[in-house]
């Protein structure tokens, strides 16, 4: 069968094609993304073996431990550059990247080493991986464990045997009493002494603020002291507490044998988790992974954000776009309502439409820039003077927070909202208003009964829209209110619970943070990724639930579609 | 005013135009086949011509047929047309009309088979004077009534209503002088009967003459002037010629 | 003899349809137009109108489009303060008062005139809440009485044994006719005097409009209607008296069963018969 090009054309395949392709390049880009930072991201909670080999640096060779984290190909030019000896002939030259942990007893805790001089690679069972509250992991051979500086038990050799099992299940018993005494400290610390100082604060306050008033007051100073009398008692009682508990976790350390062949010495009480990574079978492995990513999601982070969790941050991350939407809502469909139902249409209409258009389209940066110069300082320093001068100097309002920081978003997302509600008020058909007026409805009942709630889809999708352009918003929030660690939830049990005023996490300048700020990169590389697609699903999420609800509310008032 | 003229011809949809116009021209034909068997009745009973006679009586066979086409063309108007107003009153006129003239046809049937028993005993009977006086007045009624229904003219309507008025006193008359006659000479008597019965159908054909100058009234005027008195149509005529007169000058306007 | 003679003798009065020979003059008004002119912007679309509607009567408003029948059906519930460029002069009298009086309250005026559009218009509630809809505005919240108004109006809308069931399911889960019935039973509701229809059945199929037609019928004891309609046998069909408009003119009105056998009016002839205006 003959087939001329012109017909080709003509027919309009060569546009489905184009078109098809498009499409399917789009979707292909889509999915790699996704898949490339999940599977990044996902990967690190893996327990990685743990590699023992030797590795030979011209004369010397010595013993390293650690997880082979990535390989790669170095152009042999760059190498010879470097100083590194490569044989003519070899354009490329395989380079691995350990890490080996151990910061506090070598140099770095990631190595790379040129892949043809590590020999003797091995995957002993009994290497011990230790992830710790400060310094890093830990890896190396069990030996001692001590109590109060006593051996308790001893174990040499690196092989598989019954003595050493005995030595690691009595280690792990000690790590779990540590674990729980860090529980308890935790909840004194954070909880009873936090909501301590919580109160002595706002009695500081109170007494300064009415120093301030120049009350002569003396029952109220009175009550103010023995308030604060009662707190520090009760104080007093927790510290000792703590120093009790203390005492206990700091009761236990182990030794161990590192790399090097030195036997070092850590407390127990600085041990998050230990274990065996070379002697888990599949089982245990998911189960550890399991751990760690609802440590992930759940902890706060430690070691610069470089390890934990970063539940602060999704909190964070949340609550704002929460307030956000509390807030653009009332304020787009309002103006909506107004621009589309009850002002003049003319010239000055269609002025304040255009400029509502063009304000979606200014930079987030010059919103931050605003919400820094007019919220922050202006209306909060304002808001400071007259209501909270007994804080001063400490600015309460008049310094980024979680409020300035919604309230700049709910502005930077408004017009979204207006466009939209705007878009659906004009979509409800003149017939269903006529109806309501004609039954003797004013204008305003038959708003807010029929207009208002068949426009709702519309609004929905608004929001929905808000939502994903705020909550992947990070340039302005710099400025107005997100800070690099702020582990206190801007939500807890202390009057008056939600804390307007707090600065907080953001999943998306925690990406920026750990992956540009971060003293350790090699280290906070994954956590990128895991947490730029953690911040994927939280945004996903959010939408998924204004799109549950919009699709709800359509299927409710699916008169439109008629 | 040109409306009454130009009736049919004006409708958005040409099918309806040429539908009435096909009915209208249906039933003037059928006007113009009833004409003719009158006159050929009347004919054959002057003159005693039986051939003429047997030809009038197979004619009449031709307008029942008609009658029955033209009475459902006019139900399959109303039915997909849903007329109204003058055309409603059109259909409704014709429908009623083509009645009467299938009754005129019957009427000069049945002059025909007097003209058959009257042929046997010879021509020139006593009474074909009134019989030929009363004939020509029908006749022209029929055919006056037919041009009036053509031109749709109220006012020779009217005349041909009025006309019925002197048939009725002619047919009086000549029944008074038969009846004399049948009692001088007994052995007429069968004869002068049927003389009567022939004088009996035209005088009904002139009743039926005047049924269709009504309907041709109401056709156009949309007053029903039914069993009213002459005065009344001549006032319904009047009125409607004044009438057109006013449409005819506020149209100019 | 005599007796038998009265048996055979027949009323032939009352062998006639109940509305014919009906009268203007005889009627009780409720309606008056008086010389009603309404503008958009600088293009006048009524110019001057006079009618009378009659009380408890059905009447149809028809012409060809654009002739302002709808433009006048929306003067009697001032649905026109809707449009922004829309003046109005003259008088429109509802039992005597102007209801373009500066002290009417138009909320109060469309509760005397209820109005049924062209399209279905339901609300998105659910059946229930659609005819409670104008009871709630008005501030009604017993239970009891809006149960009772709602079967009373459904009843009316000959709709109740169709949906007495399913009340509180969507209304717009019903069929066009249904729920045109719908806003009848939502308008009549209110109890209104006049029941104002903007071409109620021209969105509908034959068996509903039938529906919508009786339906009508049944609702002029109770109600004064004016029906605006596209289609001439509707109006022949359902309505006590026609008026027939043109440009924006009153044209004829009069009794139905006369303005359809027999039009004054050459240009109404022309209309109703179908041919070039």
């Amino acid at each position: 069968m003959r087939y001329s090009v012109s017909e080709w054309t003509k027919s309009g395949s060569p546009w489905v094609w184009l078109n098809a392709g498009a499409v399917a390049i789009c979707v292909i880009m889509v999915i790699g993304l996704l898949g490339l930072i999940a599977v990044r991201g996902l990967a690190h909670f893996w327990p990685a073996d743990v590699m023992q080999a030797t590795y030979t640096q011209g004369e010397q060779s010595r013993r390293i431990m650690g997880e082979l984290v990535q390989q790669e190909m170095v152009p042999a030019e760059q190498l010879r550059g470097a100083g590194i000896e490569v044989p003519q002939g070899i354009e490329a030259m395989r380079r691995d990247l350990l890490k080996v942990g151990n910061r506090d007893f070598g140099s770095a805790d990631f190595v790379w080493a040129m892949d043809h001089l590590v020999t003797d690679k091995a995957y002993p069972e009994m290497i011990m991986a230790a992830e710790r509250l400060e310094w890093g992991n830990f890896y190396g051979y069990l030996r001692e464990i001590r109590q109060s500086g006593e051996v308790v038990a001893r174990h040499e050799g690196h092989a598989k045997s019954d003595e050493y099992l005995k030595v690691w299940a009595e280690f792990q018993q000690r790590l779990d009493r540590a674990l729980e005494i860090r529980d308890q400290i935790l909840d004194i610390e954070k909880h009873k002494i936090g909501s301590i100082n919580y109160a002595l604060e706002r009695l500081r306050l109170k007494e300064r603020s009415l120093e301030l008033k120049q009350s002569t007051d003396a029952q109220a100073y009175a009550d103010i002291e023995s308030r604060r009398a009662e707190l520090n008692a009760d104080y007093e009682v927790l510290q000792q507490d703590l120093i009790d508990l203390y005492t206990q976790i700091n009761r236990d350390s182990f030794t161990a044998e590192i790399a090097d062949g030195r036997e070092v010495e850590i407390q127990i009480a600085k041990v998050v988790r230990a274990f065996l990574p070379n002697n888990m079978g599949t089982g245990d492995k998911l189960v550890h992974y399991g751990a760690k990513l609802w440590e992930f999601l759940s902890d706060e982070p430690r070691e610069a954000n470089t390890e934990g969790g970063i539940f602060p941050a999704i909190f964070g991350t949340v609550m704002m776009v929460i307030l956000m939407s509390v807030l653009v809502t009332p304020f787009g469909v309002i103006a909506a309502v107004y621009l589309r139902e009850y002002a003049k249409q003319g010239f000055i209409t269609r002025l304040i439409r255009i400029a509502v258009n063009n304000l979606a389209g200014v930079p987030s940066i010059v919103y931050g820039v605003f919400g820094l110069g007019f919220f922050v300082y202006f209306l909060g320093g304002s808001i400071d003077d007259l209501f909270f001068p007994e804080a001063k100097p400490a600015p309460t309002f008049g310094t980024g927070g979680l409020m300035w920081a919604s309230i700049t978003l709910a502005l930077l997302t408004v017009p979204v909202v207006i466009v939209a509600t705007e878009e659906g008020l004009a979509r409800i058909p003149r017939s269903v208003r006529e109806g309501s007026l004609a039954l003797g409805a004013t204008k305003f009942e038959t708003l807010m009964k029929v207009v208002l709630p068949m426009a709702s889809p519309a609004m929905m999708t608004g929001v929905i829209l808000a939502i994903a352009r705020a909550a992947g918003e990070v340039a302005p929030l710099m400025l107005v209110g997100v800070v690099k660690l702020a582990p206190s939830l801007p939500l807890d049990g202390n009057y008056p619970f939600l804390h307007l005023d707090q600065k907080f996490m953001h999943l998306g300048f925690h990406i920026y943070d750990v992956g540009f700020q971060s003293p350790n990169v090699e280290a906070a590389r994954p956590l990128v990724y895991a947490t730029a697609f953690l911040l994927v699903v939280v945004i996903a999420l959010l939408n998924f639930s204004a799109i549950a609800i919009r699709n709800h509310l359509r299927e409710k008032y699916k008169a439109l579609e008629m | 005013m040109e409306l009454e003229n130009a009736n049919y011809s004006t409708h958005i949809s040409q099918q309806f135009n040429e539908e009435l116009e096909k009915i209208r021209t249906q039933m003037l034909t059928m006007g113009g086949i009833v004409e003719r068997q009158v006159s050929d009745a009347v004919e054959a009973l002057l003159n005693g011509d039986v051939e003429l006679a047997e030809q009038s009586r197979r004619i009449d066979q031709q307008t029942n047929a008609m009658e029955l086409m033209i009475d459902e063309q006019c139900t399959t108007t109303i039915a997909r047309r849903q007329p109204a107003a003058s055309d409603l009153r059109l259909i409704v006129s014709i429908s009623r009309a083509v009645s009467d003239l299938e009754r005129i046809g019957d009427e000069a049937t049945r002059i025909c088979k007097m003209a058959i028993e009257l042929a046997d005993s010879g021509a020139n009977q006593r009474g074909f004077q009134e019989v030929r006086h009363i004939g020509n007045l029908v006749r022209d009624m029929v055919k006056d009534v037919l041009t009036a229904f053509a031109r749709n003219d109220l006012e020779m309507a009217y005349r041909v209503a009025k006309q019925d008025k002197s048939v009725d006193q002619e047919y009086r008359t000549a029944m008074r002088s038969l009846v004399t006659y049948m009692m001088e000479d007994a052995r007429a008597i069968s004869n002068v009967l049927n003389v009567i019965w022939a004088l009996r159908s035209l005088e009904r054909i002139g009743d039926h003459a005047r049924n269709l100058s009504e309907h041709l009234i109401y056709q156009v005027s949309g007053t029903d002037v039914r069993h009213q008195s002459l005065k009344q149509i001549k006032q319904t005529v009047q009125e409607e010629a004044e009438g057109s007169l006013q449409d005819d000058e506020s149209g100019e306007e | 003899m005599t007796s038998e003679a009265k048996t055979h003798a027949i009323d032939i009065s009352s062998m006639q349809r109940g509305e014919s020979n009906l009268n203007l003059a005889d009627e009780h008004i409720t309606l008056q137009v008086k010389d009603l002119r309404l503008s958009y912007g600088d293009k006048e679309a009524l110019h001057g109108i006079n009618m009378d509607i009659p009380k408890n009567r059905v009447t149809a408003f028809i012409g060809p489009s654009g002739c302002g029948k709808s433009t006048l059906l929306r003067c009697f519930n001032r649905m026109n303060d809707l449009v922004d460029s829309c003046n109005i002069t003259g008088q429109l009298l509802l039992d005597g008062d102007n209801i373009y009086d500066r002290t009417v309250n138009v909320a109060d005026l469309r509760r005397r005139v209820g109005m049924v559009f062209q399209k279905p218009n339901p609300f998105p509630k659910s059946i229930y809440e659609n005819v409670a809809y104008g009871l709630r505005i008005q501030g009604i919240n017993k239970k009891r009485v809006i149960d009772e108004t709602v079967e009373w109006a459904l009843r009316s809308a000959a709709l109740w044994d169709e949906v007495k069931d399913r009340l509180h399911e969507s209304a717009l889960g019903m069929s066009g006719g249904q729920q045109q019935r719908l806003v009848i039973a939502r308008t009549v509701a209110v109890k209104p005097e006049v029941l104002l229809l903007d071409e109620p059945a021209s969105a509908l199929d034959p068996i509903s409009t039938l529906k919508i037609e009786e339906l009508i019928h049944e609702l002029k004891d109770d109600f004064t209607i004016v029906i605006v309609t596209h289609n001439m046998q509707q109006a022949a069909r359902v309505s006590d008296y026609t008026a027939f408009m043109y440009m924006g003119d009153l044209i004829e009105f009069g009794a139905t069963d006369a303005l359809f056998t027999k039009p004054e009016k050459k240009q109404t002839e022309d209309y109703i018969t179908g041919r070039y205006g």
